[in-house]
């Protein structure tokens, strides 16, 4: 059973997207922040996620994964994790900034 | 590699140096201060949220650690204190270059090609300095007798480390040398400026010839 997948989906994806609907004019705003915010997640967070990887400081089971490894990395680190996590905490972010500049 | 503090140490390797970047700088400063509630709020929310979820994975097998890398401290008896960490910091570092770029997107601005334009130019005027090398005299003997060093440190067959002490002994001698050429270039600058000769027009002041540090060697 793909778990990891799952957990991206409820706790990443779902929360991913209700802030995109609340956010849907900032995100057109603030398109090159997001872009630099994904490219420092795909090289540093890559970097670093793939040296504790090789150190062994994290494993995947490949029973709770899809099955599709890039360099001992599950593709949905990639496409899961670094996407939706990166939007996540940009989402909430620009949407407690909206908010406090409001008050 | 930090042992128990692997985890840990890994964080905060990928996580303080950018952190210092961005809160050093005066200018940036003055932004995020403005913007603490929202960089604060943020980091405490994305932590909460981080340290009450990742448990979860961890308890359906999603990913595990291996024993001796992580401290294994619990807090409150449910999150590793190493999980509260990875949110504290990643937050606090993705809400504060947020929090900046957001700021400086507003005025029209990319803050992070505004800072490497920066940088490329800041490179660009110290590789200037090295056109004052062949117009000193002083600074052409230091070239000759490094490569005269150089050489030497071949033929005795000097170890990697030495090697290094070597290059970087040449390197602070020549740039003390340019230093020294940039001071001596802006008091005979500020003379010329302050001279009475300077009615005649700049090209006819005399410290200009005895002072300017290209015709003086």
């Amino acid at each position: 059973m793909p778990v990891y997948s799952l957990f991206l989906l409820i706790f990443f994806a779902v929360p991913g997207a209700i802030l995109a609907m609340l956010l849907r004019r900032e995100l057109v705003n603030y398109k090159r922040t997001i872009l630099w915010c994904y490219v420092f997640v795909y090289t540093a967070g890559l970097l670093w996620d793939w040296l504790s990887h090789k150190t062994g400081l994290w494993r995947y089971d490949s029973a709770k994964v899809i099955g599709i490894w890039l360099d001992g990395l599950p593709v949905e680190e990639f496409v899961g994790f670094y996407l939706l996590g990166t939007f996540l905490i940009i989402g909430i972010t620009l949407v407690i900034r909206k908010r406090v500049k409001n008050v | 590699m930090f042992n128990l503090w692997t985890y840990i140490g890994y964080t905060m390797l990928f996580c303080i140096p950018p952190l210092i970047l961005l809160w050093l700088r005066r200018e940036f400063f003055a932004i995020l201060a403005e913007n603490s509630k929202t960089i604060t709020l943020s980091t405490t929310v994305l932590t909460i949220y981080g340290s009450l979820i990742w448990p979860i994975a961890i308890h359906y097998g999603a990913w595990t650690y291996t024993e001796g890398k992580f401290t294994g401290i619990k807090l409150f008896y449910y999150v590793y204190i190493d999980d509260v960490i990875w949110w504290l910091l990643v937050s606090f570092l993705f809400s504060s270059f947020i929090v900046l770029s957001a700021v400086y997107e507003k005025r029209g601005e990319d803050v992070f090609l505004h800072e490497v334009k920066g940088l490329l130019r800041s490179f660009k005027n110290a590789l200037r300095g090295f056109k004052t090398i062949p117009l000193e005299r002083n600074s052409t003997i230091h070239i000759a007798v490094a490569v005269f060093v150089l050489l030497e440190a071949v033929f005795l067959k000097l170890s990697t480390v030495e090697l290094f002490i070597v290059l970087i002994l040449i390197g602070l001698v020549i740039a003390l040398e340019m230093l020294k050429t940039l001071l001596i270039e802006s008091q005979s600058r500020i003379r010329c400026r302050n001279s009475p000769h300077k009615r005649y027009g700049s090209g006819r002041c005399p410290h200009r010839i005895q002072c300017g540090v290209y015709r003086r060697s």
